[in-house]
């Protein structure tokens, strides 16, 4: 009787090329990012090309007590995570670092243990803050009472904790100076010095007034502005150049018109900027009534505005008319699930607006809304979208 | 249930439901329109959403002085809520399901009684040393406040003073009247 394994040599022997010889993969091989490119960017906390649509790896984050909160060393070869420990799993002895990534290897670069009293909330904007000078990187504490947690990145130190009471959240503020918003709409200023070291707190009075139209957390930076959006579509800025920040005047997203047609301003990440053109892309979607938390609604449309003229130059919909939908859900940053909860755009010539939406990830030119893909197949469904590359 | 997820569970699940219901707002609309001569009728608009939440088939929970039906979502002491409701894990309204601790600090808003048209302060503590319960997620946010209006903000782990600080599920006690 002819065995099997006789048969299928003969079959190999026919259709093997001639000369062919396997060779043997080297064991223990992992890969190492070549030089970024500005359209790498994260989605939570995996890094994917946008336009190859291609996955190209994890960061290692151990703990998500809170949304994917990163930033990034100036020079972009450091990336800086929040992570949360126990003893035991989810009890025992609670240990808070700040712990630093190689953007290059995405493997874990060092790490600071920071007091364990980072906020455990819904926040990434505001979770922590590099200061502009990239050395000194601010973590926002809740215990409830607020506090910012400072860490010498050079060093590699915990230099110390600075009480803000009332005041919550922390932005850069420049080169040795936090931003923070207080719960009455007051801006505290909090400055360091060249340690780290708290030098002075200073409140800026009546930024807003939260119980009339309070600001969603979710800022933007723009050249040396914070942008922030009220619930109300009302567009606040603050510019840290000066020796004290310049609170900006405020104007409206929405048109008359918009509001006869009940347009608002929704979306768990509602606000992306592209430098170089000026332009503000937003999510906006119509309801009725005003909504109590516009983070939980998805955009239907996504509209671009010229910073400097303020003027609406672009109107999109937020998403392509795809049948099949991922639905909501995925993970992070899922909402309503009948739009999109979360926009960024790519920075340089030709910008890319990337957009999370029900039916998944999509790529199309910023500056015509040409689809480059309609739905990232390569890519986590869904999750806050940082740059890699500003 | 891994518990590093209790902040993944509240935006799945939260989403989901979402998509099916509408806020509280929109749920006093619905009940705006039953309670004959409610003074608070002309305060509350028609909505679109409640008619799409209507043709879903939409059912309106039993109002019976203060009972109702705390396993519902839109009981009337969840208006603000954002998370799971204890009673669908082992507590009550008021208590925290058996072996977890009611988180000391936490959120507050205001709701309306349908029983009575009175305004109550409602406590939401989350119930605090285990993995999320995963049953019966509830997020409804009227007058919800950012992060930064910490007292009045449900997108806060409330066990954050608690030495374990894994999220389990929420009750809503009520502290007494809103207008005295």
């Amino acid at each position: 009787m002819i065995s099997r394994t006789w048969l299928a040599g003969l079959a190999i022997g026919i259709t093997a090329t001639p000369g062919f010889a396997q060779e043997f993969d080297a064991f223990g091989r992992s890969e190492v990012l070549p030089e970024p490119e500005r359209d790498w960017m994260f989605v939570d906390y995996s890094l994917v090309d946008v336009t190859d649509d291609r996955y190209l790896g994890l960061i290692g984050v151990a703990e998500t007590f809170s949304p994917a909160a990163i930033e990034f060393s100036p020079d972009g070869s450091s990336l800086f995570a929040l992570e949360t420990f126990y003893t035991r799993g989810n009890r025992g002895d609670r240990t808070d670092t700040v712990t630093i990534f190689d953007t290059v290897t995405l493997g874990v670069a060092g790490e600071v243990v920071i007091p364990a009293k980072r906020a455990l909330a819904l926040i990434v904007k505001g979770a922590l803050a590099l200061t502009d000078n990239g050395r000194f990187l601010g973590v926002f504490n809740l215990t409830p009472a607020t506090s910012i947690s400072v860490v010498d990145i050079e060093a590699g130190t915990f230099v110390g904790e600075i009480s803000t009471p009332g005041c919550s959240l922390v932005f850069s503020g420049g080169d040795l100076r936090y931003l923070m918003i207080c719960a009455n709409g007051d801006l505290l200023t909090v400055t360091v010095d060249e340690v780290g070291r708290e030098v002075s707190k200073e409140r800026t009075e009546s930024f807003f007034d939260p119980e009339i139209d309070p600001l969603r957390e979710a800022g933007v930076r723009f050249g040396d502005e914070w942008l922030f959006v009220s619930f109300d579509g009302t567009m606040h800025s603050v510019d840290v150049a000066g020796e004290i920040p310049r609170i900006g005047e405020s104007w409206s997203l929405l048109s008359e018109a918009d509001r006869e047609e009940n347009w608002r301003i929704t979306g768990r990440q509602p606000l992306a900027v592209h430098e170089q053109s000026g332009r503000l892309y937003v999510l906006a979607r119509q309801s009725e009534e005003p909504l109590d938390d516009p983070a939980d609604w998805d955009g239907t449309e996504i509209w671009a505005f010229d910073l400097a003229t303020r003027e609406r130059v672009q109107r999109l919909e937020a998403r392509p008319e795809l049948e099949e939908g991922g639905g909501p859900g995925g993970a992070i940053g899922s909402t309503s699930g009948d739009g999109t909860s979360n926009i960024q755009v790519t920075q340089g010539d030709e910008p890319l607006l990337v957009a999370v939406s029900d039916t998944g990830i999509s790529v199309r030119h910023a500056l015509n809304g040409d689809y480059l893909h309609e739905r990232l197949e390569n890519a986590p469904a869904s999750g806050w979208l940082s740059l890699r590359i500003r | 249930m891994d518990s590093t997820n209790w902040m993944d569970r509240r935006f799945e699940t939260g989403a989901r439901y979402l998509a099916r219901l509408t806020s509280r707002r929109s749920f006093l609309t619905r009940l705006g329109t039953l309670l004959v001569g409610a003074a608070s009728i002309p305060l509350l608009p028609m909505s679109r959403a409640a008619a799409q939440a209507a043709d879903a088939g939409f059912r309106e929970p039993d109002i019976d002085g203060d009972a109702g039906d705390p396993m519902n979502c839109n009981y009337w002491r969840y208006c603000s809520i954002d998370g799971f409701m204890s009673p669908c894990c082992g507590g009550s309204a008021s208590s925290c399901p058996p072996g977890t601790e009611m988180s000391a600090v936490t959120w507050i808003g205001t709701c309306q009684n349908p029983a009575d048209g009175n305004d109550y302060l409602i406590s939401y503590n989350d119930c605090c040393g285990k993995s999320p319960c995963g049953q019966c997620f509830c997020n409804n946010n009227e007058d919800d406040m950012p992060v930064y209006v910490t007292g009045r903000s449900n997108n806060i782990n409330w066990c954050l003073a608690h030495s374990t600080t894994a999220y389990h599920s929420t009750v809503a006690l009520v502290l007494g009247r809103a207008d005295g």
